[in-house]
């Protein structure tokens, strides 16, 4: 052997890029490349929508083409502009008009189980560190001016594992992992606020609930809604849906003050979570997608890994003004959606310390089945899932 | 034999030059040049420097690449020399640690890089003289150190190196020759002595 099959023999089996590294870094170049777009001339003023569609379309094409060109390649031409995201998403949409709706009849439940996780900001009140979950603090941010000193924030990874009725009844469990500091610097001011008692892995909360089920949307009302896109669309923008907040989960700027949600952000978040947990039934499934695929300014990110690993197709809506990306991954083929990210694209904007590209939620849905008993299974252990 | 990266070859779709000068006029095309190279540029990071600076130099690889694509030279088709040539000068600055780890590996047996589990590995790294070998490099020039280390773990031929580096094809055969006579020497100073020659299809470049 001579030296330099040596070297080559050197290091050579050193394991290979981490998926979410890799997704970070192409988040990055992504959002370099977003910048270029907001930084173009606008040259034919109220058509430019209309031009940069175009020339989205055209550069998502070749992307596509390169990653995924099963998924490009659809039947039948369409008039007028359409992107490669909305391709892809009509694409899902007519998978998920032929799936079998997982309705529980009476007596049944629809068990789910994911993986997520989510923020806990800590906070200075009254002189002393408290700290509060993402989830609901941005329902107080308005009101506690002194929370905007946040020293520290975690990302806590959980287990959510839930059973629900047809009309809404049902149990829900969450057993949370062990916490990760968003960055070394998150860490270190941790330390700096004398190292408060970080949330407990292995905490399991559950709790029963009746009528009040996601937010009052189950089965017997899903079966209700509008499944033309266009009066989709509308009842999602004029209804109180959740997810509508969730882009942008710590619900903050920098300058303390949220701002209002934009259109197509919250309809877009809204639709995560209506496809999230399967509940809904097939017809509003492909409404969904269908909605999404005539959302501006969603974009293709081709085939990518959801939060736990699984390749599925993405797609992705940047909120410029919160500095934050909401990315959905769903299989081209069955239409189900494997998961959520959301990803800090502008630390300043987002008021999230941590470096563009950073993951700073997720949730990765595992199982969906309908069951006939509200027995959820033992606790298997605190489950710890992929972080940044 | 020597190998190729006949992975990135990808004849049925354009070629990277063409992909990189749509980028001008379609800048989200440029994504198609990462997907198609990352993982080629994180691994070769990935063993120079080890894997948490490997993930940080690789982004920024891709992001120095797009700034410069109007750069680029569009008589090249395939951007991988461009690439690695980007990812070698960010390394520049972390030369130092990098010789550093090296040395450490020759001193202690372990290599710095590998996981602190994979004690096996490390083992059979003291059992093939690899320790040896990473004194070896860690003794080279930094010159020499990024000749050597683009033909062996970046797989570039001597013209590639030549683009990727922006130096004459001529400084690389003869770099690269004394970086190779020089690695011999210090792992087999009798052999080295004998004016041992490299191989054939080496030479032929």
């Amino acid at each position: 052997m001579d030296e330099i099959e040596q070297i080559r023999d050197l290091r050579a089996n050193l394991p290979s890029a981490r998926a979410d590294k890799r997704n970070a870094a192409r988040a990055a170049l992504l959002e370099r490349i977003e910048g270029i777009n907001d930084r173009a001339p606008r040259l034919d003023g109220p058509r430019l929508p209309v031009r940069r569609a175009g020339l989205l379309a055209t550069a998502l094409g070749a992307l596509g083409a390169a990653i995924a060109v099963s998924i490009l390649l659809l039947g039948g031409s369409e008039t007028g502009v359409q992107s490669a995201a909305a391709k892809v998403l009509n694409q899902a949409a007519a998978a998920a008009a032929s799936q079998s709706p997982q309705t529980p009849g009476q007596g049944q439940y629809l068990f789910t189980r994911s993986k997520e996780a989510h923020l806990v900001i800590s906070f200075r009140e009254a002189g002393k560190v408290a700290a509060r979950d993402s989830r609901i603090f941005k329902r107080i941010w308005h009101t506690h001016g002194a929370m905007r000193q946040h020293p520290w924030w975690v990302l806590v990874p959980e287990e959510r594992e839930m059973l629900l009725g047809p009309h809404g009844s049902g149990r829900l469990r969450e057993v949370s992992g062990a916490p990760r500091f968003l960055s070394a610097r998150q860490r270190a001011a941790w330390v700096a606020a004398g190292s408060p008692p970080l949330p407990r892995a292995g905490k399991v909360t559950a709790k029963r609930f009746d009528k009040h089920g996601l937010g009052g949307l189950f089965f017997s009302r899903l079966a209700q809604l509008p499944t033309r896109p266009r009066l989709l669309r509308r009842w999602i923008e004029t209804h109180d849906v959740p997810g509508k907040g969730d882009l942008g989960a710590a619900g903050m700027t920098s300058t303390g003050l949220a701002r209002k949600q934009p259109g197509h952000a919250s309809t877009f978040g809204a639709i995560g979570f209506l496809l999230g947990e399967s509940f809904a039934p097939a017809k509003l499934r492909a409404a969904l997608y269908r909605v999404a695929s005539e959302l501006p300014g969603v974009q293709l990110l081709g085939r990518v890994s959801d939060p736990i690993g699984r390749m599925g197709v993405g797609v992705a809506y940047t909120d410029r003004a919160r500095g934050v990306r909401l990315e959905l991954i769903f299989d081209p083929k069955t239409s189900a959606l494997l998961g959520e990210r959301d990803v800090v694209t502008s630390p300043r904007r987002s008021g999230i310390a941590a470096p563009a590209g950073t993951v700073f939620g997720y949730t990765a849905h595992v199982a969906s089945r309908v069951v006939g008993s509200d027995a959820l299974p033992p606790v298997a252990g605190a489950s710890e899932g992929p972080g940044s | 034999m020597r190998r190729r990266a006949i992975e990135s070859r990808e004849p049925n779709l354009t070629s990277d030059a063409t992909t990189i000068v749509d980028s001008l006029e379609n800048p989200a095309s440029f994504a198609v040049v990462f997907d198609r190279h990352f993982d080629a540029i994180h691994a070769y990071l990935r063993r120079r420097v080890g894997s948490d600076l490997a993930d940080e130099f690789a982004a920024q690889t891709f992001l120095v690449a797009f700034d410069r694509r109007a750069r680029y030279d569009r008589d090249q088709p395939d951007a991988r020399p461009w690439l690695f040539g980007i990812a070698t000068n960010l390394l520049r600055r972390h030369r130092r640690q990098e010789i550093r780890q090296l040395r450490a590996y020759a001193r202690t047996g372990v290599d710095p890089l590998l996981d602190p589990f994979e004690g096996a590995e490390a083992r059979l790294d003291a059992a093939n003289r690899r320790p040896e070998l990473a004194d070896a490099l860690g003794r080279l020039g930094s010159a020499e150190l990024d000749i050597l280390l683009l033909y062996a773990w970046a797989d570039l031929s001597y013209a590639e190196i030549a683009q990727a580096l922006d130096i004459p094809l001529g400084t690389v055969r003869s770099r690269l020759a004394r970086a190779r006579r020089r690695v011999r020497e210090l792992l087999e100073p009798e052999r080295a002595t004998t004016g041992c020659q490299p191989p054939l299809e080496d030479r032929g470049q």
